[in-house]
């Protein structure tokens, strides 16, 4: 990927999390590091219960977020759309997946390992500090998100249904219904 | 004469000890640098810190003390004072109007006992000028959001399957704890 792509997809990750007026160079520079993978449609870019080992960017396309229902049969609760952080649990966890991503189109996903974003994390130069922030910003906006829309069911007539864990679960995993 | 509050904050950060902040030893100059930019305010017991629906602006990183988050969710007394969360001193609390412009509070903010807060403002977060006390701060709130997500994940998980299994709808009352989940 040529360093004008790199800022390019840097300034639309900066903008989807809050950020549209930050430098994108530092990130730019943690997207070179990173591992470039295209996604034919259908191919997983990881699987829940796998070990969470790699924080990605989304850079373009989609991917679908699936969970096993009891019978074990992938249901699908959300997608995630370019440009997009996924599994970012990853990179402060380390534990293992909690729902699949299947690329729901051609996709173009930047991988950097749990260990190095664990590293970029604690840097506290600028890398570090927009690595914290994306991820600061993606995982209040999930868990607002998770709230809001809980507490909306819970205050209206019958209360929240079954149908409505679907949407929930999507909303806490950052993706989109 | 009345000890600095500055001096007392210090103090109190100290006694959070190492698990308490983010499990990285900072130097007294770096705690002194947050304490100048965020400074501590004390809160009497009983009164309320932030409001559910208002504005939210800034997050409160709870140094000493104890607060009760509590919600109105529905038309009977105990639903119109609902607490879903209590915050220990160590926790921050209201992080999310750190990191998304135009939200507002999920959750009213009472003290349950005196306590004293650091207000913690936007400016402070956005990438600029790096304060390893501010880094560690913030690996402490991607922790313990990482921790809230794991927790409320499973607990959604359990409902769904649940309710995939023919239990009928979810528990009212397991989802209304996950309200707490932030603030």
């Amino acid at each position: 990927m040529t360093s004008e792509e790199l800022s390019r997809h840097a300034e639309r990750l900066l903008a989807a999390h809050a950020l549209a007026d930050a430098d994108p160079a530092p990130l730019a520079g943690l997207l070179a590091r990173c591992t470039e993978r295209r996604l034919a449609t259908g191919h997983p870019l990881f699987l829940e219960g796998d070990p969470a080992a790699e924080l990605s960017f989304l850079l373009e396309g989609r991917v679908s977020v699936l969970k096993k229902d009891p019978a074990g049969d992938d249901r699908q609760i959300g997608a995630w759309f370019a440009p997009a952080m996924v599994g970012g649990l990853a990179a402060v966890e380390g534990a293992r997946r909690s729902a699949s991503c299947i690329a729901g189109a051609p996709s173009v996903v930047a991988s950097l390992s749990a260990a190095d974003a664990r590293e970029v994390l604690a840097d506290p130069g600028p890398a570090g500090a927009e690595l914290r922030f994306i991820l600061l910003s993606a995982f209040t906006e999930a868990l607002a998100n998770t709230t809001s829309h809980l507490r909306d069911l819970l205050s209206q007539s019958p209360g929240p249904q079954a149908s409505d864990l679907d949407r929930l679960l999507a909303l806490l995993h950052g993706a989109k219904r | 004469m009345s000890e600095d509050p500055v001096a007392i904050a210090r103090r109190q950060i100290a006694a959070l000890g190492p698990t308490g902040w983010g499990r990285r030893a900072l130097a007294d100059a770096d705690i002194d640098a947050l304490l100048r930019a965020a400074p501590p305010v004390e809160i009497a017991a009983g009164a309320v810190l932030a409001r559910e629906g208002e504005p939210a602006d800034r997050a409160f990183f709870l140094v000493a003390g104890r607060l009760r988050a509590s919600v109105a969710v529905g038309g009977d007394a105990a639903e119109r004072d609902r607490t879903v969360n209590e915050i220990a001193a160590g926790e921050v609390t209201g992080e999310s109007a750190l990191f998304m412009t135009g939200g507002r509070r999920t959750a009213t903010l009472t003290a349950l006992e005196p306590s004293t807060v650091l207000v913690l403002q936007r400016q402070l977060f956005q990438p600029g000028a790096p304060n390893p006390a501010l880094v560690a701060l913030e690996s402490h709130i991607l922790a313990g959001l990482a921790r809230r997500i794991e927790r409320t994940d499973a607990q959604i998980v359990d409902a769904w399957r649940a309710a995939a299994a023919g239990a009928g709808a979810p528990s009212r009352v397991g989802l209304l704890a996950l309200l707490g989940g932030s603030s």
